[in-house]
């Protein structure tokens, strides 16, 4: 415990470097306006782990993709700020959006096949942010590139640089694809399902790797996953979304040994763990929400154990602890035990 | 057992659209696509129950009156033997537009099936049909239709069923690009793990073939056979300008054009040959405008 | 021991890699390289790996949806390769298949009613009359509803889509269905829906399960047995209790510490695999791990390590058990 508390007490002395506020991202369609991202508030501190955790339609892929303006129609940013370095990002210029694009912001994808490009060497790829933001030369950019391959973990990087995507394997390309992300030095590391498509055994690899170069360049990592085991393992700071809004925030060992809001709990139950052995697992009923024409009331209302009359009447207002752990829950806000 | 009320699944609320039907809903809510619906429309009107209303409709040749300027009795003039252009633009429209339907009748009919097959059998079966389109695509067209158009006047092919000739020989030479359209399709598919199933499932191939293939070939088929309609009424002008397709006296809209194919009638009568072309025209651009809707109406992904 | 169901014995399906104007094979494709293995009715089998360790081609193979290069698998005592056409067919029903993607492996033009029932009718297993109140009562079964049968597929989330997908299997009354990846593709909190439903599918109908999937914790709790393949190769067999309580062969003891455990105070001694998985065109000479293993020896390199009994049922390859 009192380590848990020196470390918050750490995390908080850090600077800002990411604040949502009420961010609104809709996607206009034939069947009506999905409001995939629907007033989204959170922070992300210097050389901190977010991990924004959700199923699919959630909005935690949406809520990346706005920070860093790559919505595109039918998609648009309706309403709310983000703010990076105390810049409004939404309000930059779309030259002022490229400087931040590659250069203080990276990402990285879940596809490692389709987000490189086949025609072009890596080496090439690496080079391009470089010569782009860093105004570097080619051989100056070649060297950092050889450099970078090496940093991600990359054997014989001086012929690896001259290679083309489809010689590499899933795993060497997502490391390829964090080089190119982490080529300008960014303050913020988007990952988003970074090794949802890779082996275990690489998965592993991958998140060593992302664990080693964030601590080395006291970067923040903003991650987005759908698995509980992956949070746990990399997470300071946990995000839960559903239905586009955020329905937990709280510091991971809180998240895990208290969820509060009863979406968190479910997923955590109902994840089949090694070594945990039931005859049958918990189960959440019912579907993932569909994005159109969603509730005036609480979304998860449906399919909630402890669903109560006022859980079908409004959205809960986010409710504080005296740990910082907020939670959109009518139980949480009466302080109601479970 | 408790899987029912622990995932009773809840309500679908509203029945949603079957794919055709949203289909068609897509397309319907397309301005262009209803403009070009109408006009077509019209154009058909025009051709298929125009000539009830013409007064000429039972009107002799006199050449008396060949040639005559657009007036009010001839909207558009008459042509060199004294027909009501107008009269005579309905039923030209009727062939071409028969012509059109028929020959892509033909072209549906062989290049779905030989496209449907070779990409279903695949091994040998593929690589004949396959190679087959390939020397048919290698065929110079024109050469052998010019032959063919000259080997059928000698034998006095009589000049009512000659139609008929035109659209099979439009449909021959033209089934080989929806073949290998459709074959691609049918290769796509049968990755896709719903024909694993069908395997697994030990379905007849018949089966196989037509309730699972057919029907999800069938939007691509009703796209290029919207668009060979224009193809088709096109080549049937081109081969009747060039005299090898439809013969006077039976009129088409190329066969008018190539009616009025000499100086005189293209600097002075003008009436003889911008109707048709112009029918030609919004006709082959109502097609393809159609075309286009549909093909953005079944696949909305496409768009954009 | 009971008899069993399911025997797969020395599989091997190569795919050839042709090249060139002829289309000549200039290699194969070791996909599944000499893979034993047997399941008794009523037991679930898992096989679990990484992508290239085969795994879905034995389920395949089983099914006899891919040409095989030798051995044998045989359903009771009729080896499924040796089947004509016809007789293959007639055998279809009993063996049934389940996929990782619900939203690929449903026609998007057919209803769900008719995707399930159509083989029922294909076959002669039901009247055209009865098909009907056949297939609502295996939607019910399966946790839908009857009047989903006129529904298009496109109506349904993904869980939803995997119950028709099972629905189809079962439909038919198989004995024993080959599930590949069925819950990959979902999401978590539908995951263990889809789980318990297999769970309790296979109690009231006595099935007899193949489970194949990279997930060691799906694996745990659904599996009686579990099979661990690695390029082509069975490296570990052994009941579940035991594998998970004494894993033997380095690559499982790595598998099992790369899982990432949803508990952020646990502090684990991961072993953590070098390099990436070798392509199974071109498989390591001797022990296939040795590549990535960090205990390789000499011998390793050098010779094949036999999958041998070590006790109990317990079959392990390698060298240094």
């Amino acid at each position: 415990m009192a380590t848990q508390l020196t470390e918050r007490r750490k995390a908080e002395k850090r600077q800002t470097l990411v604040e949502f506020k009420d961010l609104q991202t809709i996607f206009e369609t034939e069947a009506g306006t999905i409001r995939a991202v629907n007033g989204v508030s959170f922070q992300i501190r210097e050389g901190e782990t977010v991990c924004i955790v959700g199923e699919s339609g959630s909005g935690k892929s949406v809520t990346a993709l706005s920070l860093m303006r790559l919505i595109s129609p039918p998609g648009k940013i309706v309403g709310g700020e983000i703010f990076f370095d105390g810049k409004d990002v939404l309000k930059l210029s779309e030259r002022e959006m490229r400087h931040l694009r590659g250069n203080q912001v990276g990402m990285i994808f879940q596809e490692p096949m389709t987000s490189l490009n086949p025609v072009l060497t890596v080496g090439e790829q690496i080079m391009e942010p470089l010569m782009e933001h860093r105004l570097m030369t080619k051989s100056e950019a070649r060297k950092q590139a050889i450099g970078l391959i090496e940093q991600v973990g990359i054997p014989r990087a001086a012929e690896i640089v001259d290679a083309y995507p489809h010689e590499l394997s899933g795993g060497m390309r997502q490391r390829i694809m964090i080089a190119i992300a982490l080529s300008c030095d960014p303050k913020l590391l988007i990952a988003d399902e970074p090794t949802t498509a890779l082996d275990v055994t690489i998965q592993a690899q991958i998140l060593d790797l992302l664990r080693k170069l964030k601590e080395e360049r006291n970067m923040a990592l903003m991650l987005i996953t759908h698995d509980l085991g992956v949070v746990a393992e990399m997470a300071d700071y946990v995000i839960v979304m559903y239905g586009g809004r955020i329905v937990e925030e709280g510091y991971v060992l809180d998240i895990f040994r208290n969820p509060r809001h009863p979406y968190t709990e479910g997923l955590i139950k109902a994840k089949p763990v090694i070594g945990r052995r039931t005859e049958r697992l918990y189960t959440i009923p019912g579907q993932v929400p569909n994005p159109i024409n969603l509730p005036n009331h609480c979304y998860f209302a449906d399919r909630c154990p402890y669903v109560m009359p006022a859980c079908l009447e409004r959205y809960p207002e986010t409710t504080v602890d005296e740990r910082g752990h907020k939670t959109a829950c009518f139980r949480c806000a009466e302080g109601a035990e479970r | 057992m408790t899987i029912a009320t622990e995932s009773k699944v809840r309500a679908v609320k509203r029945k949603a659209d079957s794919p055709w039907k949203s289909a068609w809903r897509r397309f319907i809510r397309n301005p262009m696509a209803i403009a070009a619906l109408t006009m077509l429309t019209v154009i058909v009107l025009f051709s298929f129950v125009g000539p009830f209303f013409s007064p000429y409709k039972d009107a002799r040749i006199t050449v008396k009156n060949a040639n005559q300027p657009p007036s009010a009795e001839h909207w558009l003039g008459t042509d060199n033997l004294g027909r009501d252009v107008v009269l005579r633009l309905m039923q030209a429209g009727q062939i071409s537009l028969l012509v059109g339907l028929m020959a892509t009748g033909v072209i549906l009919l062989l290049g779905g099936t030989i496209g449907l097959v070779s990409g279903f059998y695949g091994g040998w079966v593929d690589s004949i049909f396959m190679r087959f389109a390939d020397i048919m695509f290698a065929i110079p067209t024109l050469p052998i239709l010019i032959t063919f158009g000259a080997i059928l006047s000698d034998l006095k092919f009589p000049p009512d069923r000659r139609i008929y000739l035109v659209m099979l020989i439009i449909g021959l030479i033209s089934w080989m690009g929806l073949s290998r359209l459709v074959r691609s399709q049918v290769l796509s598919l049968k990755e896709q793990e719903f024909m694993l199933a069908a395997e697994a499932l030990g379905l007849r191939d018949r089966r196989k073939l037509f309730a699972h293939l057919l029907p999800n070939i069938i939007p691509i088929m009703i796209v290029s056979g919207t668009l060979g309609v224009a193809g088709a009424i096109l080549l049937e002008s081109a081969l009747s300008f060039l005299g090898l397709g439809v013969i006077p006296p039976t009129p088409s809209w190329g066969q008018m054009l190539s009616a009025a194919n000499n100086m005189v009638d293209f600097s002075k009568r003008p009436w003889l040959w911008i109707p048709p072309g112009v029918m030609i025209l919004i006709t082959v651009v109502s097609i393809n405008v159609i075309g286009d809707a549909l093909r953005d109406a079944f696949d909305p992904k496409m768009k954009r | 021991m009971t008899k069993a169901l399911i025997t797969v014995e020395n599989l091997k399906t190569y795919f050839p890699i042709r090249a060139g104007v002829f289309r000549r094979a200039v290699g194969h494709v070791k996909a599944v390289d000499d893979v034993s293995f047997s399941i008794a009715k009523g037991r679930t089998l898992s096989i679990v790996g990484e992508s290239g360790s085969g795994k879905s081609t034995v389920g395949r193979s089983i099914l006899r949806l891919v040409p095989k290069t030798s051995g044998n698998v045989k359903f009771h005592d009729v080896d499924v390769y040796r089947l004509s056409k016809r007789e293959l067919r007639k055998l279809r029903p009993k063996i049934q298949m389940v996929f990782q993607d619900p939203y690929s492996s449903l026609n998007p033009r057919m209803k769900v009613g008719a995707a399930i029932g159509e083989a029922l009718i294909d076959h002669g297993l039901a009247d055209p009359k009865e098909v009907r109140e056949r297939v609502e009562a295996v939607l019910v079964q399966t946790g839908l509803e009857p009047y989903h049968f006129d529904r298009y597929p496109h109506e349904f989330s993904g869980g939803q889509r995997q119950r028709i997908v099972i629905a189809r299997a079962l439909a038919l009354n198989p004995e024993f269905i080959v599930l590949d990846e069925p819950v990959s593709a979902l999401d978590v909190s539908i995951q263990a829906q889809i789980l318990n439903l297999l769970a309790d599918l296979r109690e009231m109908h006595g099935l007899t399960y193949l489970f194949i999937s990279h997930d060691l914790s799906v694996v745990e709790f659904i599996s009686d047995e579990v099979a661990v393949m690695y390029l082509g190769t069975i490296v570990e067999h052994a009941s579940r209790d035991e594998l998970f309580a004494h894993p033997l062969h380095p690559y499982t003891k790595a598998l099992l510490s790369a899982v990432p455990i949803p508990d952020p105070t646990l502090k684990r001694e991961r072993i953590v695999l070098k390099g990436d998985i070798p392509s199974p065109a071109d498989p390591p000479r001797g022990c296939r791990f040795h590549t990535r293993c960090p205990f390789a020896e000499d011998r390793c390199r050098e010779a094949v390590p036999e999958l041998r009994d070590v006790g109990g049922g317990h079959r392990v390859a390698c060298h240094l058990v």
